[in-house]
């Protein structure tokens, strides 16, 4: 009996030894993580840039890291023709393994956006260790400046600050909410192949969101900076509430009334023609008033409803005349919607033809459900 | 015939014994497969599949409801011989019985094989392919031993593990999924569908098992209704599974992605750092899946070895060591992964196979009046 116990507990052990896959053992004291990478144009094709935290230099409470001068970040450049030979011509600088399942940020410099970006799509897509929720983003200038010249103060890693402040944008629906997955999804798609990516200009201690890179395939075919266009497409593609709108209520420039959408409802009708027609619903509040217009009389309500819709109207015919004389191309995905609910249409026409030529009509309705308090 | 004392298969003890017998590995695969074959007709496909299933099945269980408490590898014989000559039956009845045992091995391999695939393309990026399916095989062996009521109870157990990716997927649809990509689903294109069925018929082979497992049921009577229940757990796990997917990822992603469901917990944020990376919460249970699946048709398989041949019940462990190295063999055998899908393909002509021998089976038995019953035969139970 002792002897079969003992001959089933050696099996067991054994079998559990194999269990622990030795074979793809890392130990985590070898490894370095890689937090970002960045990429620029260069002679031999393309400079990429890498950084990698330094876990005794990061400092959590008071310790002295920081005092001691050094950068908690240490950065490897290496010029290469494609990644993996980055990721080769790396291993020959460092002392550790790269693990690149930590990184939260990959940065195409504008250049390299412009020059296309779907060649590097496919090593992120066999790549199993990379995450599809991280981040990528269009910087202005070069990569390698914005990953090594900027030192933030809110964060000892400089750009985990993107990816908080991107994280945080798309929580309260300020950013499109456009990681690597999305844009794997959007190029694959036939009937969408309008890639929204975050556009970031590096200062000396922080980082700028300045606007949406809009992009034609894999490329990059213009910038997105008015904040009112930004507002329209966010709320017409992607559903979102939007940021606030503004309208004047006084003969001054200095007297608006600020609105802030709190409810959205879009509704997209295509005709045979076809024709795009959308009706945009817009529930909120109002967030600040510095005029002495008396809400409280509907007819003022009413008028102030109708200048906040004119605002919203007049952003929209200004991003559908860019989307369709400038770049020509869907960035509404209104191509989608037509390939979902109308795909006799769809198989009819050549939609990315026929898109500059298509009528667009947004229209906007909106209703204000708290005015607050009368304090002007 | 209606025993309720015997120790056997209760009716969920036969549900979760199918029911995990028929998922197996091929969930990993089965979104990609099911858009690359019908495009955005895949609902319509999974439905339909699932109801051809269902037909065959309750054929299936007809046959073993007129031989309550035996095994095929006892009534085939008994429905092609006759009285006077009982080696009759057995002579027509070897091919059957030879082609069942090809299938299972290939079953078994082709299930352990992908699985082994998932992992080295997934997780273990440096663990020899062999070392994972020879771990996989010494698990599945004290469960090919095993007593088949005690395996189902094992299956009984592991079940409610299994409905955790469910909960992922679910949240994942919530929170990444879009109604436009699931669209549009009409008009229905009936020549897409029914080139498709033939090509995710696949996904839902493994309930042949019940002509073995049957004979263990408590109470035979009663199994029309839990297997019923087995296929639409089976649908409504294939369509949730599909949909999720579809949801999240859209049609012309979806044809990209290796292993859709593994993608899809990557793709998702986890509620409040539970988790950072929820795939591997994902794999783990369906490790479990495969696990069952597999040790089901082994288990099985070394069963019906057995009674042909009317081993003693001993033998089961020679018999399954036996059998180890061949299943080892078939499973390290395919070159790549595109042999791989060749080797699918083989189980669904297989499985294809063994439903119309079961239905020609029971048409010849109810022509020939053949019944069994408990009385006859003798009770095989232990």
């Amino acid at each position: 009996m002792l002897k079969r116990l003992f001959s089933s507990l050696m099996v067991i052990s054994l079998f559990s030894g194999l269990l622990l896959g030795c074979w793809d053992r890392q130990e985590i004291e070898m490894r370095m993580a890689v937090t970002a990478m960045g990429i620029d144009l260069s002679k031999e094709g393309y400079k990429f840039t890498t950084a990698v935290p330094i876990p005794q230099l990061i400092v959590g409470g008071a310790g002295g890291g920081a005092g001691e001068g050094g950068n908690p970040v240490e950065f490897f450049s290496v010029k290469a023709k494609n990644l993996s030979e980055a990721g080769y011509k790396l291993e020959t600088q460092a002392s550790k393994v790269r693990f690149v399942g930590n990184m939260q940020v990959i940065l195409f410099s504008e250049a390299v956006a412009r020059q296309g970006i779907e060649s590097f799509l496919d090593l992120f897509r066999r790549d199993p260790e990379i995450r599809r929720q991280l981040w990528p983003v269009v910087v202005k200038g070069t990569a390698e400046n914005a990953i090594t010249k900027t030192v933030t103060n809110m964060e000892q890693i400089p750009t985990n600050f993107i990816r908080d402040m991107l994280d945080k944008g798309k929580r309260v629906e300020t950013v499109p909410d456009f990681d690597l997955g999305r844009l794997f999804v959007e190029l694959s798609s036939k009937s969408r192949q309008a890639p929204l990516l975050n556009y970031i200009i590096a200062e000396k201690d922080k980082y700028h969101w300045e606007g949406i890179a809009v992009f034609k395939r894999g490329k990059m075919i213009g910038l997105l900076k008015d904040l009112e266009e930004i507002n329209v497409l966010l709320q017409t593609r992607f559903g979102y509430k939007g940021r606030l709108v503004m309208a004047q209520c006084g003969e001054d420039h200095t007297n608006n009334i600020s609105f802030l959408p709190s409810s959205f409802s879009r509704e997209i009708k295509v005709t045979e023609r076809p024709e795009i027609q959308v009706n945009v619903h817009v529930k909120g509040k109002i967030y600040e008033k510095n005029c002495s217009l008396n809400l409280r009389d509907e007819k003022n309500l009413s008028l102030i409803e109708k200048k906040i819709a004119a605002t919203y109207k007049e952003a929209a015919e200004r991003l559908v005349r860019r989307a369709q004389q400038e770049w020509k191309w869907d960035i509404f995905h209104f191509g989608d919607h037509v390939r979902a609910y109308h795909p006799t249409i769809w198989n009819r026409d050549n939609w990315w033809q026929s898109f500059p030529n298509i009528p667009i009509k947004i229209d906007y309705q909106v209703k204000i459900n708290r005015i607050g308090m009368q304090s002007y | 015939m209606k025993n309720q004392n015997q120790p056997g298969l209760s009716p969920l003890g036969s549900f979760a014994f199918l029911y995990l017998s028929i998922i197996g590995v091929w969930v990993f695969s089965f979104p990609r497969e099911v858009v690359r074959s019908s495009s955005y007709q895949g609902v319509w496909v999974i439905l339909f599949t699932g109801l051809f299933s269902l037909v065959f099945f309750y054929l299936t269980t007809k046959l073993t409801m007129r031989f309550p408490r035996q095994t095929f590898s006892s009534y085939i014989p008994e429905i092609l011989g006759s009285k006077r000559n009982r080696w009759l039956g057995r002579l027509l009845s070897m091919p059957i019985f030879i082609f069942f045992v090809i299938y299972f091995l290939f079953v078994i391999s082709t299930n352990i094989r992908i699985f082994g695939e998932v992992l080295v393309s997934a997780v273990f990026h440096n663990t020899p392919l062999s070392a994972v399916i020879i771990m996989f095989l010494l698990t599945a062996i004290p469960a090919a031993m095993a007593e088949p009521y005690l395996l189902a109870k094992v299956n009984l157990f592991l079940l409610p593990f299994t409905l955790i990716p469910f909960l992922i997927l679910f949240y994942a649809a919530f929170q990444r999924g879009e109604w436009v990509q699931l669209l549009p689903i009409f008009p229905i294109d009936w020549s897409t569908i029914s080139q498709a069925i033939i090509t995710v018929l696949f996904a839902f082979a493994g309930y042949e098992l019940v002509v073995y497992i049957a004979a263990h049921y408590q109470n035979t009577d009663k199994a029309a209704k839990s297997h019923c229940f087995v296929i639409l757990g089976v649908t409504f796990t294939y369509v949730v599974n599909y949909l999720s997917c579809l949801s999240v990822f859209g049609m012309d992603e979806l044809k990209k992605l290796m292993w859709p469901p593994f993608e899809i917990a990557k793709e998702t944020y986890a509620p409040m750092l539970l988790l950072e990376r929820l795939e591997f919460a994902l794999l783990i249970v369906w490790l479990v899946n495969v696990f069952a699946c597999v040790s089901n048709f082994f288990m099985v398989l070394v069963r019906m070895i057995m009674d042909i041949y009317r081993f003693p019940s001993k033998a089961s462990k020679v018999v399954t060591w036996i059998l180890v190295p061949i299943i080892y063999a078939m499973a390290i055998y395919p070159k790549n992964f595109m042999s791989l899908m060749v080797w699918k393909g083989w189980v669904t002509m297989g499985h294809l196979t063994i439903i119309g021998i079961n239905v020609i089976l029971l048409v010849i038995a109810i022509i020939r009046k053949k019944k069994g019953s408990i009385k006859e035969t003798g009770v095989e139970m232990k």
